[in-house]
């Protein structure tokens, strides 16, 4: 990953990078890894270091409001060991706030949609093209989830865009509720920035880590862009991996500058809105991994947030 | 008179050909695209000195499945591109851009019982079959969303606009900091990676060292700064911002 050479090569030809977006809230201090046990005020987790060197062990104070997230509003029994748990704390930092238990975000292109008769309906298996840099992913829809996806998703079709956000399972991921709508025509352009700002939609993506998924890499040279990812619909300056984003969540005013990691195809392709705190002009500015996402405030079972994004330059 | 308009068909059905192939040469490249090259660079050569008839049908027959692919493509694939000229074919498949590739599968079609290669066809250019020509490729131009992109992104700022790597190597090869630097023209870049206007290339130089180009895409300005320069600027601050999983520790 280039991020830093690339960045001390930036500085030392065009010096200090100028700033968009006033220092928000800082982002909090989120542990995602897997449980290795959980009692009732204490949830102890295994996940690399801080110092990005291996991995340890991580306690994490538990109390009455903590949620707990798994395929929906769960109990502490959701907490087993083995499983991937995300965990953001309260804002004071000295207990979990919120606990996501195998949370996984199905989007992309739908290839085929099949139908198995169950006992207790009929259940669709939606095979998902993530775009070149995720894998082709089979989700399945159960009964219980169908009508709510069914609301935003009408066109189950091949060709069309599916977004959903999952529970995984021994099995592959299990689909719980739609993760947007699916974009209706554009109209017009959304507005381009202001005072080099833009504001539109943040969502995430299945990734361990921090960083951004951004949807217009230049295809050119070694910027790492995909050759065949549409326009965004979102007015987004050309960039590379290394590049560096501000991003400040608009509804919790949380902010943090956040490195390039991969091409957000995927994100290009939905020319959709969030409508977390005020309705967003449409198109997908970035896609954050988990961790970022929930250090910003986002819920992940929620899906997005309103973003302010700005590039340095 | 039909002959006429039979043969200019024909010099249409070239025409179109050889701006798909400009378009697609000036575009990022995979497999399928290169294919798609080949196979037009191919037809646009065979018809402009062949008159088989083998050479005909083939494209009236592309350009007929092409017009049904798009309009599958249009109902299927909604937000993409065709990529049929290259960069310039990124906005969206809509009904004119089935029915321009269809009209052209129709002058293919129609063009197949002309007796003349290409070439000779277009040694017979003035007159009528230069009027009609240039009726037909402007009823094409009108159908092309294509149009509509080359007039925007005139208007487009810099961080936005796609700009060809042989542009940058033209702005830095005439600048004087390359000068600066003695390198061949021939050198290859180490790595090229582009922020909002600016393109960044990193060179090695002779002693091991490496010495970084900026190229402004705005105005063609260009900037240099060598290893030395690259180790003394500071490091941004989101460079040393703590990971996550750093601060919930409790033990």
């Amino acid at each position: 990953m280039p991020t830093r050479r690339r960045r001390r090569w930036r500085s030392a030809v065009l010096g200090p990078s100028e700033r968009f977006l006033p220092v928000g809230e800082p982002p909090l201090p989120v542990v995602e890894g897997r449980v290795v046990d959980a009692g009732p005020d204490l949830l102890v987790l295994w996940a690399p270091a801080g110092s990005g060197v291996g991995h340890r062990e991580y306690r994490v104070p538990m109390s009455d409001e903590t949620s707990v997230w798994y395929g929906g509003r769960a109990g502490r029994e959701a907490l087993q060991p083995g499983r991937d748990a995300v965990v953001r704390p309260t804002g004071d930092g000295l207990a979990a706030d919120r606990i996501w238990v195998d949370i996984v975000r199905v989007n992309g292109t739908i290839l085929s949609v099949a139908q198995k008769r169950e006992r207790q309906g009929l259940r669709h298996l939606v095979e998902v093209d993530q775009g070149p840099h995720r894998p082709h992913v089979r989700v399945a829809i159960p009964p219980e989830s169908l009508g709510k996806i069914l609301v935003r998703h009408p066109l189950m079709l091949p060709g069309q865009l599916f977004d959903v956000i999952a529970r995984q399972t021994w099995e592959g991921p299990v689909a719980v509720q739609p993760g947007s709508a699916q974009p209706a025509p554009l109209a017009a352009p959304p507005p381009g920035p202001e005072k080099g700002v833009l504001r539109g939609t943040a969502t995430w993506y299945s990734t361990p880590g921090r960083g951004a998924a951004y949807p217009r890499l230049e295809a050119l040279g070694d910027s790492g862009g995909c050759p065949d990812a549409p326009d965004p619909c979102a007015q987004l300056p050309y960039l590379s991996l290394g590049s560096a984003v501000e991003v400040r969540n608009d509804c919790t005013g949380r902010g943090a500058d956040l490195d390039v990691i991969e091409c957000g195809c995927n994100a290009a392709l939905f020319c959709d809105r969030c409508v977390v705190c005020g309705t967003t002009p449409r198109g997908r500015l970035v896609e954050l991994t988990r961790a970022s996402f929930v250090e910003l405030g986002g819920d992940l079972d929620v899906g997005c947030f309103n973003v302010s994004l700005a590039v340095n330059r | 008179m039909t002959l006429v308009v039979l043969e200019t068909q024909l010099l249409v059905v070239i025409f179109m050909f050889a701006l798909a192939i400009l378009g697609k040469m000036h575009a990022a490249k995979d497999g399928f695209k290169i294919l798609a090259l080949l196979v037009e660079c191919v037809l646009c050569v065979l018809l402009l000195f062949s008159a088989h008839l083998l050479v005909r049908l083939a494209t009236a027959m592309l350009l007929v499945s092409a017009t049904w692919v798009l309009d599958e493509m249009r109902a299927l694939r909604p937000g993409q591109g065709c990529g049929c000229f290259g960069v310039l074919s990124n906005v969206p498949v809509t009904r004119m851009t089935v029915l321009r590739t269809g009209l052209l599968g129709v002058a293919a079609a129609v063009a197949v019982p002309v007796q003349d290669t290409g070439l000779q066809v277009l040694a017979d250019l003035p007159g009528w079959r230069s009027l009609l020509f240039v009726v037909e490729v402007g009823l094409i131009a009108a159908l092309s969303p294509e149009i509509s992109t080359v007039v925007r992104r005139r208007r487009v700022p810099c961080e936005r606009r796609a700009v060809p790597l042989r542009e940058t190597f033209t702005a830095l090869h005439a600048s004087e900091p390359w000068r600066r630097y003695g390198l061949s023209r021939k050198a290859a870049p180490a790595e090229v990676w582009r922020e909002a206007c600016w393109r960044f290339l990193v060179y090695p130089l002779a002693d091991g060292s490496e010495v970084v180009f900026a190229v402004s895409l705005a105005d063609g300005g260009v900037r240099a700064a060598t290893t030395d320069e690259v180790l003394a600027a500071p490091v941004d601050e989101q460079a040393v911002l703590q990971p996550s999983n750093a601060i919930l520790t409790r033990h």
